[in-house]
């Protein structure tokens, strides 16, 4: 049966809460936030709407403030209706859904599930949000009807961008809600969904916290301070830039206390369980109240100098004293450094025989213990234990895949020359001659199964097209910036791995290829990647280094190379997506744009920032806006608004902050390009768009000759607007002088009256303003500032 | 010459815009109003008899399109009634007066009804399609910059503070709440019956009716400290914010004007006469200055001095204009807006320089005193004075 999912009602407003209510709002659900009346109040107070309403309505303010925000537009609000529990309570009879955020009590929870079970209607979903709580006994009291719909759920914090989502079922729930809910978090909520038991800290926390404890008892053994090892934990491990002890910082060193005490109290069978033991000088910081960000300080303590700058200082654990930080010196780390496949870096860090080699062998050696013996306990399958911790933790490689990295057969024989050892199953598939845990046949990734003790295929990944389950098939073409796969169906995708995927000559070439290839002997094309940005955009170092040198006949040409080249994706005679996700910048936004159909992730940061270089978008970039917002008008618009609206795209260097906001900016089409909310399926689902324009009968379509420009009859009031910024000291003078540029190009001119122009007429302005503004000093010193610092500068 | 006298004048309130009770009125509609009720103050003036109706409008298109001016004519007065719309931006108002008086001593015409009507919540002042000459825009822009810049500029030329211009419009506030306590405004106003069809709570037209009799602008509640938090609009690091502009308006206001001999032919009492109006041109780029350049020329014209002036209307665009004129023309400050002005009471462009107008007499008379002066600054740069006087 379907369940449908139209209004949720989401009871408690803290930062989960509300944020939670603010992410269904982002996928189109209706959404009722009930919190409790305030508890302190005068009988007058009481009886007035606002103020019973005042928690759930200053919790739903203060969400809707933080930045990175929790919504995807500030349209989506209104999806949100509040109230409060005395008065409220009655209208979840409306819900599909009934989520419960509330404090972390069992018997707060259970008070609440008690008038859930009296207003929900029969059918109605029921969920708890919790990181620890277990699920039975939350239940327990509860009508037969209520335990069969009841289920937990973990949300990770941040609700919008954190990608994990745990499912947790209790003891009578039914097999469709579950089934409902991993399939609903992951299409519908853009979720890596994680099926857990009713185990303490579940998964994620329970193998995330280990690692942090672990990482602690390391450190001591080494006498490493916190700078070693935030330098050794960190991106080049592939984990997030926080590492240890920022992470701890920021989570609050008394939250990651009480999950560690908590774990330790309700495992007392864990064989590694002293790990959880907090350290003493931990337990000071606790009691000094130094408990990272919330109260100022903890690992780490920002602090002004001497000269008014702010400093950040780090804890000597050894002293209790705050340091100026020092940079961390490991062999290991200036090999690896060079490297930028993450794998590789891995076995480098592990191979060099110094310290740091060490630290990460002697840390490994102890997740690895831990994950294996959690193999049945916490998770049946392995898998699992590693989606949790990309997905929670941030972790480029879960722990077995890390271990695979290493070579499982390898790592062990350490571990038991260094007097310890992996859970019994790890060993057995060694005997059977199982080497990995994992192996990819066919495009598809298996993991070994240790109860049957053979290679299964993760379930559900048929949806999915993940390009490293591509690497062992010989690619169809290839050079150093770009690499196409056949995904099968006669479709093909070419994926970007520059640096950022910053789009130089190599990612040129690859898309003129790829589209020579498709059209011999293909039905269509995506263009996509699964690195963490589509692309930052044009490789701006190698035109600084012509316009230095003067070269502008060479600058000219690499531009229309650039213009070509985009242009071909959409005049081509096969079908091709881009598929947006993350950053998608500059040269990224253009190529999105002149897709067939774009196919953006939820998640897609999308702008055409080319100003903040002392530039203008010239890879098809202003034209296309043009194009559109002749797109736009009708007869007897007055135009010149419209216009202007697309035009402050680019003067303003506006960069979309998710899909949704790019559609209400013009640079996705309505009715045209599409959404995808979980980023993972984007790939696949780029390939369904490409195959239904291909089934439906793609016919290659002709560049524009009937573009609208507006001429001087836009212009002047263009260039008013843009003299009255700089007189207000809104701009500098040199954005007067490229903001100006921009309305000149986008206006098509100083033309007489509107007039109708092709495509070419507008890559021709784009191109030249392109190459007169690189003639200026000014636009070399932005563009160098943005090379060296990845900052725009305002000169 | 004949002479010319203004035999009767009403303004409408101000409403607030683009969210007041004028909200959806339309300006004809207001204006008709007024006309109407001004009519009913002299009943033995035949609707025939008006020859002309001149209508000051600052933005003429839309609502306020297709010459407003023939529009009202036709309604409030007699299909024999011309009417015309005339452009002065701010200014409107006076200059309407002005033409009229002008007509009537030169035997052009034996009455008028003169005045401006604008509304600020239906057309936008740049109006809709702001299409600049692209030639200008690029050698002059200045000519044709907001008026919120050119008070930035005001203010940065002529030294004046934000500390100022705000303890300015806060006097504005007070002074205006108080003339309306005291029922100061009264005599001058129109009461305007505003009719809403709208969807009410079940989802159904419905209807309703209030007649509205007190300008909505005055803020009983401001202060100086409330005033100083307010961020600058119009310039990054400006001292012109919302709070001590002008505020965008609605509103409608006409006098009759007669000559000699009709005013004795009807047995009429006049109860005032525009002695001399001026307009003048200054650098765009600080328009709000005009008023500086206008007072002097239009004194001359009168052949009066600035001491023998008893009460100033001086058109509050921006308080640092406002203060900025005050202190370059050697304004008595002490007769400057007596009962507050446009950044309390608000600023229905084409309408203002009339209201001002009615303001100033109703006042004279109350004071006993003769002459008063209407001045205003001009978008585009320039400057209007007028002197008129009680009889």
């Amino acid at each position: 049966m379907n369940r449908i999912i139209k209004k949720i009602a989401v009871l408690g407003s803290g930062v989960m809460g509300s944020r939670i209510a603010c992410h269904f709002a982002n996928i189109g659900i209706e959404v009722l936030l009930l919190d409790i009346v305030p508890l302190q109040a005068t009988e007058e107070q009481l009886k007035q709407p606002a103020f019973r309403n005042k928690i759930v309505n200053d919790s739903l303010q203060a969400a809707i403030k933080q930045n990175p925000s929790p919504v995807y537009s500030q349209k989506v609000l209104k999806r949100i209706t509040t109230g409060n529990f005395d008065d409220d309570m009655e209208r979840i009879a409306d819900c599909d859904w009934v989520m419960e955020v509330v404090v972390e009590n069992l018997t707060i929870k259970q008070q609440l599930f008690e008038k859930v079970d009296k207003h929900r209607k029969q059918g109605t979903l029921v969920t708890s949000n919790t990181s620890g709580i277990p699920i039975a006994l939350m239940s327990e009291g509860r009508s037969e009807d209520f335990r069969r719909h009841f289920c937990g759920t973990h949300f990770f914090n941040p609700p919008r961008y954190l990608r994990l989502l745990e499912i947790i079922p209790g003891p009578d729930t039914e097999k469709s809600v579950i089934d409902f809910l991993m399939n609903y978090g992951d299409r519908y909520l853009g979720k890596t969904t994680v099926l857990c038991k009713d185990t303490p800290a579940f998964i994620a926390n329970r193998v995330g916290v280990f690692g942090m404890m672990a990482v602690l008892k390391v450190m001591e053994e080494m006498q490493f301070s916190i700078a070693q090892v935030e330098a050794l934990t960190g991106p080049i491990y592939g984990r997030p830039k926080s590492a240890t002890f920022r992470t701890a910082d920021v989570v609050g060193i008394d939250t990651f206390v009480k999950v560690a005490q908590n774990t330790y109290a309700a495992c007392p069978d864990d064989e590694s369980r002293d790990i959880f033991q907090i350290p003493a000088y931990i337990n000071t910081l606790v009691e000094n109240k130094w408990l990272g960000d919330k109260s100022g300080q903890g690992f780490f303590k920002k602090v002004k100098n001497a000269q008014g700058q702010s400093e950040i200082l780090t804890l000597d654990l050894n002293t209790l004293e705050y340091q100026p930080s020092t940079k961390a010196k490991f062999a290991a780390l200036d090999a690896a450094k060079p490297i930028d496949n993450l794998k590789d870096r891995i076995r480098t860090l592990h191979a060099t025989g110094d310290k740091a080699s060490e630290f990460y062998n002697k840390l490994n050696a102890l997740v690895f213990k831990y994950v294996s013996h959690r193999i049945p306990e916490i998770a049946d399958e392995l898998y699992k234990i590693d989606d949790a911790m990309r997905a929670g933790f941030g972790w480029e490689l879960g722990p077995f895949e890390i271990w695979d990295v290493l070579g499982v057969e390898k790592f062990v024989a350490w571990m038991e020359q260094h007097g310890t050892a992996p859970a019994s199953w790890v060993k057995e598939m060694l005997q059977k001659g199982c080497k990995s845990f994992y192996l990819v046949e066919n495009g598809k990734r298996k993991y070994y199964d240790a109860r049957s003790g053979g290679y299964v295929l993760i379930p559900g990944m048929d949806a999915f097209i993940i390009l490293d389950n591509y690497r062992a098939q010989k690619p169809v073409w290839q050079n150093s910036g770009a690499t196409l796969h056949d995904i099968g169906d006669g479709i093909l995708n070419l994926e970007f791995h520059t640096k950022m995927n910053v789009v130089g000559s190599e990612i040129l070439e690859g898309i003129q290829k790829s589209i020579d290839i498709a059209e011999k002997n293909y039905r269509g094309l995506v263009i996509g990647n699964d690195a963490a940005n589509f692309s930052a955009g044009a490789n701006i170092a190698m035109m600084l280094m012509l316009a230095i040198e003067q070269e502008f006949d060479e600058l000219d040409m690499a531009i229309r190379v650039f213009q070509n080249t985009v242009a071909r994706i959409r005049f081509s005679g096969i079908p091709v997506a881009v598929a947006p996700h993350g950053l998608t910048l500059g040269g990224g936004c253009e190529m999105t744009m002149h897709a067939d159909v774009a196919v953006a992730a939820a998640e897609t940061y999308i702008g055409l920032v080319e100003v903040g270089a002392g530039l203008i978008p010239a890879g098809g970039g202003t034209k296309e806006l043009a194009l559109r917002a002749s797109e736009k008008y009708f007869k007897g618009d007055i135009e010149i608004p419209t216009l202007q609206e697309m035009s402050l795209n680019i003067a303003m260097a506006k960069v979309a902050t998710s899909a949704r906001e790019a559609f209400e900016f013009g640079l996705l089409r309505n009715g045209i390009d599409k959404e995808v909310i979980n980023g993972a399926r984007l790939i696949a689902e780029a390939k369904k768009q490409v195959l239904s324009l291909a089934d439906a009968g793609y016919v290659q379509p002709k560049p524009k000759s009937d573009i609208r420009v507006l001429g001087r009859s836009a212009l002047g009031s263009f260039y008013v607007g843009i003299a009255s910024m700089r007189m207000s000291g809104y701009i500098s003078e040199y954005d007067e002088k490229i903001a100006k540029k921009v309305a000149y190009v986008i206006s098509g001119g100083d033309l007489s009256m509107p007039t109708e122009v092709n495509e070419q007429y507008l890559l021709d302005l784009e191109r030249e303003a392109f190459l007169s503004l690189l003639g200026e000093r000014k636009t070399l010193e932005r563009m160098q500032h943005i090379l060296k610092t990845g900052k725009p500068l305002r000169n | 010459m004949t002479e010319a006298y203004i035999v009767a004048g009403l303004r409408s309130p101000v409403g607030k815009a683009p969210r007041g009770m004028f909200r959806f009125m339309r300006p004809d509609d207001i204006a008709v109003q007024v006309i109407t009720q001004l009519l009913a103050q002299i009943p033995q003036l035949e609707k025939s008899r008006i020859e002309d109706c001149i209508v000051g409008n600052a933005v003429p298109e839309a609502e306020q399109g297709l010459q407003i001016g023939r529009q009202i004519a036709m309604r409030a007065l007699d299909k024999s009634t011309a009417g015309i719309t005339i452009n002065r931006y701010c200014a409107s108002g006076v200059e309407a007066i002005a033409i009229a008086t002008a007509k009537i001593r030169s035997g052009m015409a034996d009455c008028i009804i003169a005045g401006g009507t604008e509304s600020m919540s239906l057309v936008p002042t740049a109006g809709w399609k702001t299409s600049l000459n692209y030639e200008v825009a690029a050698e002059h822009p200045e000519y044709l910059i907001g008026m919120g810049l050119t008070a930035e500029n005001v203010a940065k030329e002529f030294n004046i503070s934000r500390e100022d211009a705000d303890a300015y419009a806060f006097h504005s506030h007070r002074k205006a709440t108080e003339a309306i306590d005291k029922g100061f405004f009264k005599t001058g106003i129109a009461p305007i019956a505003v009719k809403e069809i709208y969807v009410n709570e079940k989802n159904k037209r419905a209807e309703r009716n209030i007649t509205v009799d007190t300008d909505e602008g005055p803020r009983r509640d401001t202060t100086v400290e409330a005033l100083a938090k307010l961020k600058p609009v119009f310039a990054a690091k400006g001292v012109v914010t919302a709070g001590n502009s002008s505020q965008t308006s609605d509103g409608a206001a006409f006098v009759i004007v007669m000559s000699e001999k009709m005013v004795k032919e009807l047995n009429l009492q006049p109860i005032a006469r525009m002695v001399s109006c001026a307009s003048v041109g200054v650098e765009p780029h600080i328009m709000g200055i005009g008023p500086v350049a206008a007072i002097p020329k239009a004194l001359k014209q009168a052949g009066m001095s600035l001491s023998a002036i008893d009460l100033i209307e001086l058109n509050e665009a921006f308080a640092c204009q406002a203060l900025a004129v005050i202190r370059e023309a050697g304004l008595n400050p002490d007769i400057v807006n007596i009962n507050g002005g446009a950044v309390a009471l608000g600023h229905p462009l084409g309408c203002t320089g009339t209201k001002l107008t009615v303001q100033i007499i109703h006042d004279l008379k109350r004071l006993n005193k003769k002459y008063g002066m209407i001045t205003a600054c001009v978008g585009g740069g320039q400057g209007i004075a007028g002197v008129v006087e009680v009889l």
